[in-house]
């Protein structure tokens, strides 16, 4: 992989880099943290990368990888006052509210498949699960992300 | 195949990427050079009261213990291993042991119900040194959760640190390993888990499951244990030397301990397919739910897809049973359609005298609405 690939493809990808990491993180200020620090280790395994057309699996493993490092080393030092407000609303607010909601294990998936459009193949890859547990999670997604939209 | 739902954008639950953190990442991305590896973080060596360490280990397991399954599914899934199978698969016979070059494996428990077969599979040094076993070298020790964060306290590493960072930072032999069943190609559907943890001692448990397709018969299942291990380079993050084999192992056939067939009398209709029958089989892992539908005017095999949403209750219609240890949720068979078989896993022990099975129904979806309703119908043993 070639330097000139690689900025390409992480600049094409930086919508999905920030979504997947806001999922997790639901801090900007730790987005941006995880998202530098998963340029900087991708580039540093690019020879576990096999082929090319795998960049957006492979790269969303490490930054989910990087996002769970990241949560450890905030607990650590963030307090609540400095966990800010995002001053941009989402077009839909009360679709993040409910995403929010749901558990870690259901909403990262979902928000894998219907936010980035990733195969349940992909998502079963990069979450090391089976392609029928990645169905069965997604679904109960849906069901509790319904049940939340009625409650509002 | 035809995705449901395609109009669920998630993407406006999102604001716009923050320009300031779309600014660090190309900075990041830009900043690296080809010819050089990028400059390492320095990574803060934690400093560890021996308090802590007490602490820490006397919660997480006991000392010397050796994890299995039980500990696994404990580590953060409400699946269980049923007593009955807990029992087999410890069993003295399951215990096989072989050697690569300097790593032994030992199956430590080893199970078969014709439908799944597990294995857990212990990996150390042959002659006790202290060495790194990882699966993937360029991972983070605390990448697997609480237990690799544990492991990474016991060697005085941060968590960030990947094993080829740690192989260094400790100048310590670091070795790739991997132990996985693979059964006869009539009965392999060819999908799996496989996941580790370490014991306390730094040896490495690998588990696998594999699913089994084809119902197989007999005593045993003869199968392989494909072993792998890669010596690593912790220069350059490369393997050295690689060893593998094949070792051959047959596994007991577990019969199921008890069967039972539910038939629907009624006409129950859920996102058009008629329910039809319950099969119930409960073997020493769980308990399987083959539910058999027929599909009603209009209906095809993709729209089958809407019953993978099914969940199984007790009588109280609120409280859903256990997933089994299978992990996978309902899977659906539309192989001879218009018949369609749903098969859902739980982890029991018996088959509950009540069940109540929750099916999605979605008679109209419109744009404007995320909203299925769903059908349930009481069975009785």
């Amino acid at each position: 992989m070639d330097k000139d690939f690689f900025v390409r493809e992480i600049e094409a990808h930086s919508g999905l880099l920030y979504r997947v990491a806001y999922t997790i993180l639901r801090n900007d200020d730790a987005c941006r943290d995880a998202m530098q620090d998963t340029a900087l280790k991708a580039w540093e395994k690019r020879n576990t990368l096999r082929e090319e057309k795998y960049f957006r699996t492979w790269l969303t493993r490490i930054l989910i990888n990087t996002c769970y490092d990241t949560v450890k080393k905030r607990r650590r030092f963030v307090s609540v006052e400095e966990i800010s407000e995002p001053e941009v609303s989402p077009p839909e607010p009360w679709l993040q509210m409910a995403l929010q909601n749901l558990p870690e294990k259901l909403r990262l998936p979902l928000v894998m498949c219907y936010s980035e459009g990733m195969s349940y193949a992909d998502i079963a890859q990069v979450l090391k699960l089976t392609e029928a547990a990645v169905r069965g999670r997604i679904h109960r997604a849906k069901g509790q992300l319904r049940k939340e939209l009625e409650a509002k | 195949m035809k995705r449901e739902n395609q109009w669920l954008d998630l993407k406006k639950a999102f604001r716009e990427e923050p320009a300031f953190c779309h600014e660090a990442l190309m900075d990041a991305a830009r900043s690296v050079k080809e010819d050089e590896p990028v400059k390492k973080f320095s990574y803060r060596t934690m400093i560890i009261a021996a308090l802590i360490i007490v602490a820490m280990m006397t919660v997480a397991m006991a000392a010397g213990a050796m994890l299995g399954w039980k500990d696994y599914f404990g580590a953060g899934y409400e699946a269980t291993v049923p007593g009955a199978g807990q029992r087999i698969m410890s069993e003295e016979v399951n215990q096989h042991e072989f050697t690569l070059g300097s790593i032994r494996f030992t199956t430590q428990e080893l199970i078969c119900d014709g439908h799944v077969a597990m294995v857990s599979t212990r990996i150390a040094c042959v002659d006790g040194s202290k060495v790194l076993l990882c699966a993937e070298p360029s991972d983070s020790i605390g990448a697997t959760g609480e237990n690799g964060r544990q492991i990474a306290t016991r060697l005085g590493v941060d968590p960030a640190v990947t094993w080829v960072d740690a192989a260094k930072q400790l100048d310590l032999k670091l070795y790739s390993v991997r132990a996985i069943l693979e059964p006869p190609q009539e009965y392999d559907e060819g999908v799996g888990m496989e996941d580790f943890m370490w014991n306390e001692d730094g040896s490495l448990v690998y588990f696998n499951m594999h699913f089994l397709a084809g119902n197989p018969t007999g005593e045993k299942l003869n199968t392989q244990l494909y072993l792998r291990v890669a010596e690593i380079d912790a220069n350059t993050g490369d393997e050295k030397e690689v060893l593998s084999n094949r070792e051959e192992l047959s596994i007991y056939l577990e019969a199921p301990i008890e069967e039972h067939t539910y038939i629907n009398q009624g006409d129950f209709l859920a996102s058009g397919f008629y329910l039809k029958e319950v099969k119930a089989e409960l073997t020493p892992l769980g308990l399987y739910l083959y539910t058999t539908f027929t599909a009603g005017e209009g209906k095809t095999a993709d729209d089958a897809w809407a019953l993978s949403g099914i969940r199984w209750l007790e009588k109280d219609e609120e409280t859903e049973f256990p997933e089994g240890i299978c992990l996978s949720g309902t899977s659906v068979n539309v192989e001879q359609f218009p018949t369609v078989v749903c098969t859902n896993m739980l982890s029991l022990d018996a088959i509950p005298e009540t069940m109540v099975i929750e099916v999605p129904d979605t008679p109209f979806v419109s744009e404007e609405t995320i909203n299925p309703g769903y059908q349930r119908l009481i069975f009785n043993k």
